[in-house]
């Protein structure tokens, strides 16, 4: 097997969304992005650049997972739908391996965006330093930033997972960002949802009763508010960093593993008119 | 007969008499000018349905939240406040962490009537920021002041001063002040004041509170003076030069901190400084 051939599907799909139109959207998203971070930071009094990187940090967690699964859903929903995956499973791979090697356009490409934003972030971030007096409480834009991406990434990684998941049952292609999107919501909301619920026992009436509905969810959905550490990059201060940490990455990153093997078994299975 | 849209005019005469019909219609509804809304957003959605609503980021949520307060900027009334600390306390729930939303929280309520409501949201600040001393300084100062807490505010102040290195003495000293004005009779704070004062090992600490102890003595011997002449003379001292002039006293006590004291209502008191904005607090007139 020569090398062009090892993971042919991959530059193939790598050529499909590397287009020059792609590029422009990167820059134009990190324009935007700067833009809005920028602006943001002139909203705080007290906190220029806390705010900015807060604001910004919030931006790449919508704007990566969101981009990615419109990827995921043109690398292999538009596929399906318009029975171009017919030919494209004629090459002599196995299905799997044509799914896993989109899959990995698709989480390579994320990465890509990531790095590039968090550039943007960065630089910016700097940059509102010189906003009003000094901070008393710096940023951390060093490891501690870093980390936050990283952790980040696995929070992506599990949102695409699903999508991928979705993209091997779906007959509608939408499914894949728009289902991709609430598993997301619903992934980052519950656990911060059900502490708020378990403090504010005057909030809400009824509230075990929520509570005991809302327990269950953490064997379907795994707690992804758990990789977003990102005071850590805020106010610089390593304590912020939860202690089970590794353990919730790799429960994650469990979780993430068994979406893609079942999506790989129901498209295995899968029967295409 | 059919209605034939396709040939040329009977469309548009169609057109033109059912938007004829419209304006008739129309013609008959005066337009009501709606009185402009006279309440003020009043909405401060829970904490949980915010984080949902925001795609599980809580910290945009508790973002956009302050941003709400920043941008009414109206003068605090007595009926707004409810709003704003609902606003700051649903943003201390998302963000405990979050530093304008202490420091506003503590320069709109505090400051306009509503210490209380501030404080609840100066000690999440004082939890979460375990390395900031400014909640605790502004927690220990808003209860010294408005709730005359003096033992929770001494607290909050050595609070901060543990997290403070280049402020500890300071605060600490105004801890130890603080404590003391909470002991209603002069003597006992002057001895409560002498007490810490043996007790401090720290040179600062105790220039500082040794020159209080000494402008606490000599109000100290003003009065004693003013009690004694009281009752030798069995009548009411108008003149403080009196004290003097009838030697019970050599001469005014020097103040160290430079302020002096004043003879005010019938008594000696302290001369405060004045900072335009600060209520007259009347200390030791008991």
């Amino acid at each position: 097997m020569s090398v062009n051939s090892l993971l042919p599907d991959f530059r193939l799909g790598f050529q499909l969304i590397a287009g020059a139109k792609s590029f422009a959207l990167l820059g134009a998203a990190c324009l935007a992005l700067a833009g809005i971070t920028f602006l943001a930071a002139q909203f705080s009094p007290r906190q220029p650049a806390t705010v900015a990187l807060d604001v910004g940090i919030s931006v790449i967690r919508f704007l990566v997972p969101v981009v990615s699964l419109f990827l995921l859903q043109v690398l292999l929903s538009d596929e399906i739908e318009r029975k171009t995956i017919l030919l494209s499973l004629t090459y002599p791979r196995s299905r799997t391996r044509y799914v896993q090697e989109r899959f990995l356009v698709t989480v390579v490409a994320a990465l890509a965006i990531q790095i590039a934003l968090a550039s943007v972030l960065a630089l910016t971030d700097i940059a509102a330093m010189s906003f009003g007096q000094p901070m008393d409480t710096p940023v951390g834009l060093g490891r501690q930033f870093v980390a936050v991406m990283a952790l980040s990434y696995v929070d992506f990684l599990a949102i695409i997972s699903f999508g991928l998941l979705l993209a091997a049952i779906a007959t509608v292609p939408n499914l894949v960002v728009v289902g991709g999107i609430g598993f997301m919501v619903i992934g980052r909301s519950a656990s911060s949802i059900i502490a708020l619920l378990e403090r504010e026992q005057s909030l809400v009436r009824g509230g075990e009763y929520f509570r005991g509905g809302l327990q269950w969810a953490r064997w379907l959905v795994p707690d992804l508010a758990s990789l977003d550490a990102r005071m850590i990059s805020l106010y610089a201060k390593w304590e912020f960093l939860p202690a089970a940490t590794w353990q919730n990455v790799f429960a994650v990153l469990a979780y993430a593993a068994v979406l893609v093997t079942v999506a790989c078994l129901i498209f295995e299975r899968r029967q295409f008119e | 007969m059919t209605l034939n849209l396709r040939s040329g005019i009977g469309g548009y005469l169609l057109v033109i008499a059912l938007y004829s019909a419209y304006a008739v219609l129309v013609h008959g509804v005066s337009f009501r000018v709606a009185a402009p809304m006279q309440f003020e957003e009043q909405t401060v959605l829970p904490a949980p349905l915010q984080i949902f609503l925001y795609g599980g980021d809580r910290y945009l949520a508790a973002n956009v939240e302050l941003t709400r307060v920043l941008m009414t900027g109206a003068e605090i009334t007595g009926s707004q406040q409810d709003i704003y600390h609902r606003l700051h306390r649903v943003v201390a729930e998302l963000n405990p962490c979050h530093e304008d939303n202490y420091y506003i929280a503590n320069a709109l309520l505090a400051w306009a009537g509503g210490a209380t409501l501030a404080t609840d949201i100066l000690r999440t600040a004082t939890d979460c920021r375990f390395w900031d001393f400014v909640p605790p300084f502004f927690l220990g100062f808003d209860l010294y002041y408005f709730d005359r807490d003096f033992v929770e505010a001494k607290k909050m102040l050595f609070l901060a001063a543990e997290r403070s290195p280049e402020n500890s003495v300071g605060f600490r000293k105004f801890g130890i002040m603080m404590e003391a004005e909470s002991h209603p009779d002069l003597s006992v704070a002057t001895a409560y004041l002498r007490g810490e004062w043996e007790k401090t090992t720290d040179r600062k600490l105790k220039e500082l509170l040794g020159k209080r102890v000494k402008r606490l003595e000599g109000l100290m011997a003003l009065r004693n003076a003013q009690a004694e002449y009281e009752r030798r003379f069995h009548k009411k001292l108008e003149n403080p030069d009196e004290i003097f002039s009838q030697g019970l006293l050599s001469g005014v006590p020097s103040d160290p901190l430079g302020l002096g004291y004043a003879f005010v209502g019938g008594e000696f008191r302290l001369r405060e400084l004045s900072v335009k904005g600060l209520r007259d607090t009347e200390r030791w007139k008991r």
